[in-house]
């Protein structure tokens, strides 16, 4: 009783005498009854609206795409992940056994599925893509010219996506709406198209993007031109075609080609309407040959780039140089001289006057070598691409002895013994992409950009198409341009190997030989069981030649088994979705 | 004394404009406080005079009285008040409980201690008065801070710890963080680094997560207080924290410092300084065992290892460097000074108080230090009968000094400098590279963080007892800001390798520099980053209290309405190429290289609060609170929670049949329930569907195609649904005391429901959705677990007595429900599903030691996917749990516990001898796990130098044979060749590398000596103690053979491991994290 005639109290005498306090009370009280009171408006989100009605915008947003997919892999401790491809396919190794393309190649493959950085779901960056496509098309009330001209690079971006994929695991499910939770779950759950069927889709979405791409032939922009598209589009062509040539149906028929000759006649039609059309030409500057092929890739934005992924030193730069270059010769810093080249590898490389490079271990051994004769002969292009004892660097010499004799008599300037790092594997490092400008540089300051497509390799695709649709001239027309370009006498008689080690050579140390030995389906020859090789050099003061020994610096066997023609999906990943189906083998 | 207060707020001003103008509002009551204090401080230099115990001052009628005053049982007590009732005259008794006091005749003196009975004595004719003071159960009752308010402990009914000011300050701790670790019951604590400036210790309440820490009802950093300023710590760990609603679901830490009080001005100074080193050494393999290891293993990177090896064992060469020791130098100091000021009148009290610390670090460089400045008033004023108001400023300034390598990285270099270079050069011109450069700021430059903290509250209260007696308003606004500022420079400096003997002479490349090998630049181009972030937190509130009572019916009750308001920014900009590196400016460097990169961020709560206490007679207890809180971050329509709690208490020794029984003197039973929530879930704006700007001066937020260079991506799904996570959570507890507090016990229960958890439903979509899915309120969990606190209090005699104390915490979550879809395989559903299990547990394989021979690896299961091919003698076995013939995924099982522990207890013990005390604490936890990984596990991993225990404890095979291991103590797997560190074999997720955390140390030590009143007052001074302190002094834990090298709580990193499924992740120890220190203290604290 007592409490209920205090309130009341209380009430009356508020309301009387102290309203005020209350007043403020309720001011505070009353005056923010609604939620709008403790609305908070973003700061820094743009919202779903604004995207699709502002160019700048839905080009930041596509720029996400760009950044995202790549083309050149920059992860990994110190970057490594960048040579993974390249130690994969046996053309290098990196400098310690704790790097990870070194550490993984045992167990990179196995039945969790392919290591991180050697597999491909770029899941994000392809709804991405299609969000571009769905949004642009449906919602956006920008110019129908801009609006063209970002689905197809949306669609370009499309197909590099899946073409990175259908080469590791084969036929995978296409998507090409953006998905939402509320997405019916078949839809979510997708199975496995065929790789038959994703080479259609990728060839699909290139042809569409040709239409509405820059026709310019520079590469100077970074962004996909119409040549971009049709290169990617030759190479995908040429991979479903040798598939389709050496590879086996399997799993119901998600993977194999069955039928190679429509995508070789693509491949072809393509790569010569690129050749003809583009105004790309091949890189031509200077009359060294080696210096003309070295300089193809540090000279940015020249003719015969297509398309590149654009770094620069101060924004964004990456690491090759850096890492790649000799220790020693103005440059002293710890991490350097990380890419070792295999002997093996500069055996493919043979002499200018068109003789074999492969020199036997027993003619090697049996006798003492000049540095002219056993690398100065060679193909400008491996004087291009490999540092070897004596290549002239920075105006002095890269070395890679271990040991002098005779050291009074030796040149000027000689050392003993050449700096530890160099001659750590094999005796030779990795100079293609090296830019020899860069002098000191520190971490990440490397602004060459990483070619994706350049010319070279379509007449690569040319030939190699064309030589499988039986049309010999026109593929040695093909190889013998790039052989001219690179200073080696031309081709006759052509024969497929001379193809594949073309294009070994050519190509080398560009991220693509793996895949080549994969989709040929020589890999499992070339590459199970095998312990590669690097070679110890004894130089003489007085003769001023080298004893030559051979070593094995790999410390296991290399293992390519059938079933890795194909990288497992990996357990995480069928967990993840019951729809998808394992590749055989796993 | 506050005109220096004074002068360091504003020259503090003046130097920094930025922070006058952003503080403007704290300015003004900065200017209101000044005037207060030195108002007050005149009135209290007045007042002293009437405290004085003057025998000079001649009055009439004077006369001398004198006694003792003792408990009852005869026991003298020291410091109880002897004044003489109705004035400010009076004096305190001595250690013997002895007193003198001039007092008139007829007046009546009032004798008063706390925990005992006042009694009152008219002065007459005698001039002994030998007093016996009775025990006040009541008054025992210490008063506790709740929400918004404080009570009797007695009438308490949620579950709250406190801890009281003395317990803490003759503490040695770098950060007062690491106050509450060991000291209350439901407190579980980690101390993970010792970093200067970063060593806070996490505190989780319960093992619930964050608690809301409040400091004087001011959301704040705990570390902004410095210890000396704290009465007391409250802990509210159930229903007694729904009040607090959002954010208070994983309990609440309430921190009230210091008042003024009305008497003599008290001024008191604490001084300590304390040395510091590593608990424990990282110890790693001498130059001889590591070359011949070295060269063995073929681990030496570009070393010539025989060479070296022929140069150590001819004599020719002998550097061995520790380079750990080389590098960190033992027994750094710190030191802390604080001066405060306590008093007032009636009208006027206040407190004021300012501190500095100065931390030194392990480094031998100097060159990582952290320097602390705080000040802080509290006013109380009386402004008329019913008008009063209180003002609150606090200021904390805390500066990082640092090398630019952080200490991870440093302990990288360390990891990998080999002993046969010499740690510090003969020429000190030459630096050479590694570790010791690393610490140097004049070399590679330096990283330097400053962040200021600065609160200023105001609140006025009106009495309203004369619409109906016991109802007052009162209103409040806080104002608390945070400024943080960093710098890095990174500046070239040109190393170099010492290598006498080492190198041929002849080779041209150091001709002329010899022995210093140069290794060229560290850094070729200098650069500075600068960045600024502030943000502010406002708070007002309005609230009217209402108490009143009757006929043993006591209520009282809160109606509050409360705003918080909060706002940060941040804006950088960095740039490269230095101008020269003697100008570590941002305005030297290249223009064309700046970039810079902002951002900011706002919230707002509102919030109302209702709560009702009732009591009868003090027997049944009963408390109602109800919050409503409606958060910004959820969409307009379902921002509102609602939070309830309520808690009931019955206290049995108020009843007959208990009060009877002599040996319980309280007994207390206590329930409670309450619901709160949380709207903390991790992503801002989940309602929308939005796009994100990336940070330009981030690889990914920066691209070079042609045209737009900015990059914007979408952010997750949107879940328009996203609401509170509300947290149920119910207590049941005993309180007790026995045998006139031989035996005190507090028994709580609690079981917590967090419903809501905010998650992404990963199981329900495959990855190929392609976008990071909506956050939901998807999973559920509980908490479960029980605490413990006893104590023992004892006086044996006059000169002696103690306590212990023991508090033991059990505290585990489970997880009840959470969106998963689990395989069709059951064995692999076995590892997917976290439904129904802890939380707190870590997959992997379970090992069985290492192969001994080719035989054991030739019958084991396949565990390499290649038939054991590379496999070796010395490689780890791994069990084939579910004996299919093959060591795979489907092997995985829980190997061990997580990141935190869910076990942890403390034990303090004081004893009292005359004036000399003693205090210990012993601490530990348990169920927690550290896993090793890196340099701590494998040797030569890029070059990585073997710790001891490498040498110990490898499986090493003999010359002879290499599949027989020459090792009787091998427990590490063989030592790979060629830098690869753990091979593939080793590195699997295994219990192999895993070892518990669980601890026990003593955390802390204390011996206070107090000095004799007389001695003390002889020479001017109220009091006088000297201590002498420690802290981790001894710790014992099971890390096995790590033990000796690693403190079990540190960790380097958190890795969420296990296959198939994240579990709550693990500690990880690489050897990169900087030690936790022992610290060793001599303070001394003055009063005047």
């Amino acid at each position: 009783m007592m409490k209920k005639r205090n309130l009341i109290t209380l009430k009356t005498k508020v309301m009387k005498n102290k309203l005020y306090i209350l007043c403020i009370g309720l001011l505070i009280g009353l005056s923010s009854c609604s939620d709008d009171f403790v609305q908070v408006d973003p700061t820094t989100l743009i919202t779903d609206s604004q995207v699709w009605q502002d160019q700048n915008l839905v080009d930041a947003f596509l720029n996400n795409v760009y950044n995202n997919l790549e083309f050149v892999d920059l992860t990994g401790e110190q970057n490594f992940n960048q040579v993974l491809i390249a130690s994969m396919g046996m053309e290098l190794k990196v400098g310690d056994a704790w790097q990870n393309p070194y550490k993984r190649s045992v167990e990179i493959i196995n039945p969790n599925g392919a290591h991180r950085s050697l597999g491909y779901f770029k899941w994000a960056a392809l709804r991405d893509c299609n969000l571009i496509i769905k949004k642009l098309t449906i919602e956006s009330k920008l110019s129908q010219g801009f609006i063209d001209k970002k689905i197809a690079e949306a669609r370009f971006l499309r197909a590099y996506i899946y073409f990175e994929m259908v080469k590791r695991y084969g036929g995978m499910p296409i998507i090409t709406d953006p998905q939402d939770i509320d997405t019916p779950v078949e839809e979510l759950f997708a199975s496995r198209n065929s790789e038959q069927e994703v080479y259609d889709f990728i060839i699909s979405d290139l042809e569409e993007a040709a239409q509405n791409l820059s026709t310019t032939a520079s590469a100077a922009s970074g962004r996909a031109t119409k040549w971009a598209a049709l290169a990617l589009l030759t190479r995908a062509a040429t991979y479903a075609g040798s598939i389709g040539e050496f590879g086996d149906m399997q799993l119901d028929g998600l993977l194999g080609i069955p039928d190679p000759q429509p995508f070789w006649q693509k491949a072809y039609d393509t790569a010569n309407m690129i050749i003809n059309e583009s105004g790309h030409g091949l890189y031509k500057k200077h009359g060294d040959k080696a210096v003309n092929f070295q300089n193809l890739f540090t000279d940015e934005d020249n003719t015969e780039v297509i398309f590149s992924q654009k770094f620069d030193t101060d924004l964004k730069g990456h690491n090759w140089s850096v890492l790649g270059q000799p220790k020693g010769i103005l440059f002293n810093r710890g991490w350097c001289a990380n890419y070792h080249v295999f002997w093996d590898t500069v055996k493919l490389f043979d002499f200018v006057d068109g003789s074999s490079g492969a020199i036997s271990d027993s003619e090697l051994t049996s006798r003492r070598w000049s540095s002219d004769a056993l690398f100065g002969q060679r193909d400008p292009r491996f004087r291009a691409s490999v540092f070897y004892p004596e290549a002239p660097w920075k105006g002095s010499l890269y070395t890679s002895h271990e040991n002098t004799t005779n050291m009074d008599s030796a040149p000027e300037g000689w050392s003993k013994r050449s700096e530890f790092r160099n001659r750590k594997h094999t005796g030779f490092l990795v100079r293609k992409r090296i830019d020899e400008r860069l002098v000191k540089p520190p971490i990440n300051s490397d602004g060459t950009d990483y070619i994706v497509f350049r010319l070279g390799e379509v007449y690569l695709n040319l030939a190699e198409a064309a030589f499988h649709l039986n049309l010999v001239s026109d593929a040695t027309t093909a190889i013998n341009t790039l052989r001219n370009r690179a200073g080696m006498p031309d081709r006759v008689g052509l024969t497929w190997e001379n193809i594949m080690q073309e294009r070994r050579c050519e190509l080398f140390a560009e991220d693509q030989t793996y895949w080549d030995l994969r989709r040929w389906r020589v890999a499992e020859q070339e590459i199970e069981g095998r312990q590669l090789k690097g070679l110890r050099f004894y130089y003489d003061g007085i003769t001023r030649d080298y004893r030559v020994t051979v070593r094995i610096p790999e410390t296991v066997k290399r293992r390519f088994q059938e079933r890795n023609y194909y990288l497992p999906i990996g357990i995480y990943n069928l967990i993840d979705n019951p729809s998808l189906v394992e590749n055989p083998g796993y | 004394m506050t005109n220096k207060l004074k002068w360091i707020f504003l020259n503090k001003k003046s130097e920094n404009s930025v922070f006058s103008l952003k503080l403007r509002i704290p300015s003004c009551f900065m200017m209101f406080l000044f005037i207060s204090v030195s108002s007050s401080s005149l009135f209290a230099a007045g007042s002293a005079e009437n405290y004085s115990n003057d025998s000079n001052s001649t009055v009439l009628m004077q006369q001398t009285i004198s006694g003792v005053v003792t408990d009852n049982t005869g026991i003298p007590l020291p410091g109880v008040s002897v004044f003489i009732k109705g004035t400010t005259k009076g004096t305190f008794t001595d250690f013997d409980g002895k007193y003198t006091l001039n007092v008139d005749a007829g007046q009546v003196v009032e004798f008063s201690y706390i925990g005992f009975k006042s009694q009152l004595v008219t002065v007459g004719d005698s001039s002994t008065y030998n007093i016996s003071l009775k025990e006040d159960a009541a008054q025992l009752d210490e008063v506790v801070v709740v929400g918004y308010g404080s009570q009797k402990k007695s009438s308490v009914t949620g579950s709250v710890s406190t801890i009281q000011a003395k317990e803490l300050v003759e503490v040695p701790v770098t950060n007062t963080t690491q106050l509450l670790t060991g000291r209350t019951p439901g407190v579980l604590t980690r101390q993970i680094s010792s970093e200067p400036g970063s060593d806070a210790t996490a505190i989780q309440i319960r093992g619930f997560g964050t608690a809301l820490v409040l400091v004087d009802g001011v959301q704040q950093d705990m570390a902004t207080v410095d210890p000396n300023d704290i009465e007391s710590i409250s802990v509210l760990k159930d229903a007694a924290a729904a009040i607090y609603g959002i954010a208070a679901g994983n309990g609440v830490i309430l921190i009230t410092t210091k008042r003024g009080k009305e008497g003599k001005v008290d001024i008191s100074f604490h001084n300590n300084i304390s040395f510091q080193n590593p608990t424990r050494f990282q110890t790693r393999v001498g130059a001889l065992d590591y070359l011949k290891m070295g060269v063995t293993y073929d681990g030496l990177g570009g070393i010539d290892g025989e060479k070296q090896l022929e140069l150590y064992e001819s004599g020719e060469k002998t550097t061995d460097t520790d380079w750990y020791r080389a590098v960190f130098t033992e027994w750094t100091p710190l030191i802390q000074n604080n001066l405060s000021a306590r008093g007032g009148s009636k009208d006027l009290k206040y407190f004021a108080s300012i501190g500095k610390s100065n931390q030194e670090s392990v480094y031998r460089s100097g060159d990582l230090n952290f320097v602390r400045h705080n000040g802080r008033i509290n006013v109380d004023a009386k402004v008329n009968d019913k008008l009063s108001a209180t003002f609150d400023m606090s200021y904390r300034l805390g500066e990082r000094k640092a090398p630019l390598t952080n200490p991870s990285q440093m302990f990288n270099a360390l990891q990998n400098v080999p002993p046969i270079d010499l740690g510090i050069l003969p020429n000190p011109d030459r630096t050479s590279t590694g570790p010791y450069a690393e610490t140097r700021r004049d070399k590679g430059g330096f990283r330097d963080g400053l962040q200021e903290r600065t609160n200023a509250s105001i609140e006025l209260k009106y009495d309203l007892g004369d619409i109906t007696p016991g109802l007052s308003a009162r209103a409040r606004f806080d104002y608390y800001s945070t400024l943080n500022k960093s710098k890095t420079v990174a500046r070239p400096f040109d190393r170099y390798r010492y290598a006498p003997n080492e190198e041929d002479p002849n080779d041209p490349i150091y001709n002329g520099d010899y022995p210093y090998i140069p290794l060229g630049p560290s850094n070729s181009l200098g650069s500075v980053f600068e960045s600024v972030s502030n943000g502010s937190r406002e708070r007002s509130y309005f609230r009217l209290d209402y108490k009143n009572s009757f006929e043993g019916h006591n209520f009282s009750a809160l109606a509050l309405t409360e705003y918080i308001n909060t706002k940060s920014a941040f804006l950088s900009a960095s740039g490269r190429d230095l101008l020269s590196s003697a100008v570590p400016f941002l305005t030297a460097v290249d223009p064309s290289t700046i970039t810079a990169s902002n951002g900011e961020s706002a919230s707002k709560i509102q919030s109302y609060v209702g709560r009702f206490n009732y009591n009868y007679k003090k027997k049944y207890l009963l408390e109602a609170s109800v919050r409503v809180d409606k958060s910004w971050r959820f969409k307009p329509g379902a921002r509102t929670g609602y939070f309830p709690g309520v808690s009931a208490g019955w206290v049995l020794s108020k009843e007959k049949f208990i009060s009877n029984v002599n040996a319980i003197n309280f007994l207390k039973l206590r329930a409670s329930y309450s619901e709160t929530g949380n709207d903390a879930i991790g992503n801002n704006y989940a309602y929308l569907t939005a796009f994100n700007i990336l940070d330009p001066t981030s690889r990914a937020g920066i691209n070079l195609v042609d045209g737009v260079t900015g990059v914007i991506n979408d952010s997750r799904l949107p879940n328009e649904n996203t609401s509170w996570l509300t947290y149920k959570l119910a207590n049941i507890g005993l309180d007790g005391r026995l045998w006139k507090g031989l035996l005190a016990f507090e028994f709580d229960v609690f079981y917590r429901l967090e419903d809501g958890v905010f998650g992404t439903a990963n199981d329900l979509y495959p990855a190929s959705i392609g976008a990071a899915l909506p956050l939901l309120n998807i999973t559920k969990r509980e908490d479960r677990g029980f605490e413990v606190l006893l104590k023992h209090n004892n006086r044996i005699n006059k000169n002696f007595k103690y306590n212990i104390s023991a508090n033991f915490t059990f505290a585990q979550k489970n997880i009840v429900e959470n969106a998963e879809v689990l395989s069709e395989d059951p064995e692999i559903a076995a590892i997917q599903q976290r439904e129904g299990f802890r939380n707190n547990r870590f997959f992997g394989f379970k090992s069985d030691g290492l192969f001994n021979s080719q035989e054991e690896i030739d019958i084991h299961a396949d565990q390499d996917a290649a038939g054991n091919s590379t496999l070796k003698p010395g490689d780890i076995k791994y069990i084939d749990q579910n004996g299919d013939g093959f060591v795979d995924i489907k092997d995985n099982v829980e190997i061990g516990y997580g990141v935190n522990p869910d076990i942890s207890f403390g034990l303090n013990l004081g004893l009292t001898y005359k004036n000399l005390s003693l205090s210990a604490l012993f601490q530990g936890a348990a169920r927690f796990s550290t896993y090793f990984t890196g340099a701590a596990a494998g040797p030569f991993a890029n070059n990585t130098i073997p710790y001891d225990y490498h040498l110990k404890y490898s499986w090493t095979p003999s010359a002879d044979d290499p599949n027989v291991n020459i090792n009787p103590d091998a427990q590490l797997p063989y030592i790979t060749s060629g830098g690869e560190g753990l091979n593939a074999n080793s590195e699997r997720v295994s219990d192999f590398w895993l070892r518990p955390n669980d601890y026990i140390r003593l955390k802390n030590l204390n011996i206070n000596y107090t000095f004799d009143k007389e001695l003390v007052e002889s020479i001017g001074l109220r009091s006088l103690d000297l201590y002498i302190a420690a802290s981790n002094l001894f710790t014992w834990d099971k890390l096995g053979i790590y033990s000796d090298t690693f403190d079990p709580e540190t960790r380097s990193g958190n890795a969420t491991g296990g296959p198939v499924t994240a579990s709550s992740g693990v500690n990880t120890q690489n050897g990169r994290s900087y030690p936790i220190q022992k610290i060793v203290t001599l303070g001394v604290k003055v009063s005047l």
